[in-house]
């Protein structure tokens, strides 16, 4: 049963599999199910029972899991709000829930980080007009 | 230097590869342990009690939590490893979130996975790769 590599992928001992190296293994198809490879014979396909898009959606879930995205920020990554994760060098920012309860100040700014970030001054806004109202005296 | 969880990934081999099990809350590698005996003797004239290292270092395990999914290939893959245990064992990593993305490898003897499903939470999986020898530390 073969399959292609979509992507460079390691193998133990530091070892590298390119993208584009056909893997011949029993195991084919479970590599076509997570995401890193296509089928490249009519076995694999049919083991494998999935169809382009849903092997484009796999690619798509198993870049998440290969920069280690956290559940909680999966909708984010989906959303492109966020591309990973970024604390700084050495690790020294500390994650902050922010107005919308997520922990956006250690994200790498995805492709629609702008969306998010229109969306938080919003949500920021409405908090400070709420405290503005609560501090306003009873008529 | 403080080094952030998040972003971390574990690995597991599939059909010669390392693939990103996703999906995972914590992983926690238990205590490696230099072995010793007590080498104490009836003519010791000291109080302390004298140990002596026999050599060997007892690798210990991995514990892992994570939310189950069934169908993922990854999680499958787990439980692939249950039915048709590798005889070989299984070759596996950790890829930390820190700047250098140090990776820790190791050879899974063997591996456990349990499921809980509770009224007031999501499906989780936990369980064990116990150690073959040692994680390959950085030196």
């Amino acid at each position: 049963m073969k399959a292609v590599l979509t992507r460079d992928m390691p193998r133990p001992k530091r070892q590298v599999a390119p993208a584009g190296e056909v893997i011949d293994h029993p195991d084919a198809w479970k590599l076509v199910r997570m995401g890193v490879a296509t089928p490249a014979d009519d076995e694999c396909r049919e083991r494998a029972g999935m169809s382009p898009e849903q092997m484009e959606r796999a690619q798509v879930r198993y870049e998440r899991s290969e920069l280690g995205i956290h559940p909680e920020d999966f909708a984010a990554y989906d959303s492109g709000w966020m591309a990973g994760y970024d604390h700084g060098e050495g690790g020294e920012k500390t994650p902050q829930r922010d107005a919308l309860g997520n922990t956006s100040n250690v994200w790498k700014p995805g492709p629609k980080w702008g969306e998010y970030a229109a969306l938080l001054d919003a949500r920021e806004n409405e908090l400070l007009e709420d405290e503005a109202d609560d501090d306003e005296p009873d008529a | 230097m403080v080094v952030r969880s998040k972003g971390t990934v574990l690995k597991v081999t599939i059909a010669t590869v390392l693939t990103a099990v996703s999906q995972m809350l914590s992983l926690e590698f238990s205590e490696a342990e230099n072995e010793t005996f007590e080498a104490d003797y009836l003519d010791n004239p000291d109080a302390g009690i004298p140990y002596k290292g026999t050599g060997r270092t007892e690798g210990g395990e991995l514990s892992y939590e994570g939310w189950f999914d069934p169908v993922l290939a990854g999680h499958q893959a787990l439980t692939d490893l249950l039915t048709t245990p590798a005889d070989a064992g299984t070759e596996c990593q950790v890829v930390y979130a820190d700047t250098a993305a140090t990776e820790w490898d190791f050879t899974a003897a063997g591996v456990s996975l349990g499921v809980a499903v509770a009224l007031n939470e999501g499906l989780k999986c936990k369980g064990k790769f116990k150690l073959d020898g040692l994680v390959a530390y950085p030196t």
